[in-house]
């Protein structure tokens, strides 16, 4: 019992990592734009539109940061703050979900292949002792 | 002449050009940059509703625990979701503290010296006597006046201090890409002038 809750928790916390990793690499470098798929989480009844801003600045020479924010946006040009942290965290949660769907799906396409395989060959022998006889 | 040339080869050069583009393109895929978010902002009309001041009056009057409360002047910035107040302190009507508000949260609060000619009973007037619940009809009327590609960059409301002393009056800031102006309102919120600079 104790076994099988040390093996939960490290799932748990390879997930974690994974999935933190994952919107690491993903929102904060490759595709901020990723951000906006949460805005209907937090934008404000007419404030429909999503926008990822990015403010750079350089505060060494020859060195460049990047901040990112999630706004919303409606008709009159009123905006919504939402910022980067709530909507990274729908997104480690949502990267979670995917990694989960992944690997259940993996699982259960080799455990339904697996169960398969044994029943073929015993179709084959089966045919090869009837084409005996 | 000497060029350069990869030690590994053509495939070497390619995954670095590659690494290279990737690099410059990181972080840029689906973002909008500030200014061009600004320019959204603007050809929307600047963004101004009346849920600036009205939340930024409502904190204040949260922080200062009162429902009314009297300023000598009140702007709002848009563009940030700024709006400073200069607040008579209710507690000890004598003084006046600047509130800057940002997006509905009061954030710093500092007192203001007031000179000898300062009148605070004729300069303040009570936020519950203007028109904030008018803001987007007050923007609409301005850009229709001004300029149809024109926005507004800030409101500005105070007590005028001329010959119609008492009179509360609302400016809104206008800008086009070819002029700027300001529109006078009332404190309920009618239409006075729009003046071109």
């Amino acid at each position: 019992m104790r076994r099988l809750t040390w093996i939960g928790l490290a799932a748990v916390g390879v997930l974690l990592f994974f999935s933190v990793m994952t919107t690491v690499v993903v929102a904060g470098a490759i595709w901020p734009g990723e951000a906006k798929l949460t805005a209907p989480l937090f934008c404000e009844d007419g404030k429909p539109d999503a926008f990822v801003v990015v403010d750079r600045s350089n505060p060494a020479p020859g060195e460049t940061t990047y901040n990112f924010s999630l706004y919303c946006m409606g008709a009159r040009g009123e905006t919504q703050e939402i910022g980067w942290f709530r909507p990274s965290a729908v997104l480690t949660l949502g990267h979670a979900v995917l990694y989960v769907a992944l690997v259940g799906g993996v699982v259960l396409l080799v455990r339904s292949r697996a169960r398969r395989r044994p029943r073929a060959v015993a179709d084959a022998v089966a045919d090869q002792v009837s084409d005996g006889t | 002449m000497r060029t350069w040339a990869s030690p590994r080869g053509p495939w070497a050069s390619l995954a670095l050009a590659s690494a290279a583009a990737l690099g410059v393109g990181a972080g840029c895929v689906g973002t909008t940059d500030r200014s061009d978010f600004n320019e959204e902002i603007q050809a929307r009309g600047g963004g101004l509703t009346s849920d600036l001041p009205s939340s930024a009056v409502d904190a204040v009057a949260a922080s200062l625990r009162v429902d009314d409360f009297a300023v000598r002047t009140l702007t709002v910035t848009p563009l940030d979701g700024t709006v400073v107040l200069d607040v008579r302190d209710p507690a000890v009507p004598e003084n006046l503290d600047r509130y800057v508000v940002h997006r509905g949260s009061v954030g710093q609060v500092e007192p203001i010296r007031l000179t000898s000619g300062d009148d605070l009973d004729t300069q303040t007037f009570r936020v519950s006597d203007v028109a904030l619940d008018q803001v987007e009809a007050m923007v609409d009327t301005a850009l229709a006046e001004f300029a149809a590609d024109g926005y507004v960059t800030s409101l500005t409301i105070y007590r005028r201090a001329d010959d119609t002393a008492g009179d509360i009056v609302i400016t809104l800031a206008l800008e086009s890409p070819r002029a700027a102006g300001t529109a006078l309102f009332t404190g309920d919120g009618d239409l006075i002038e729009v003046v071109r600079a």
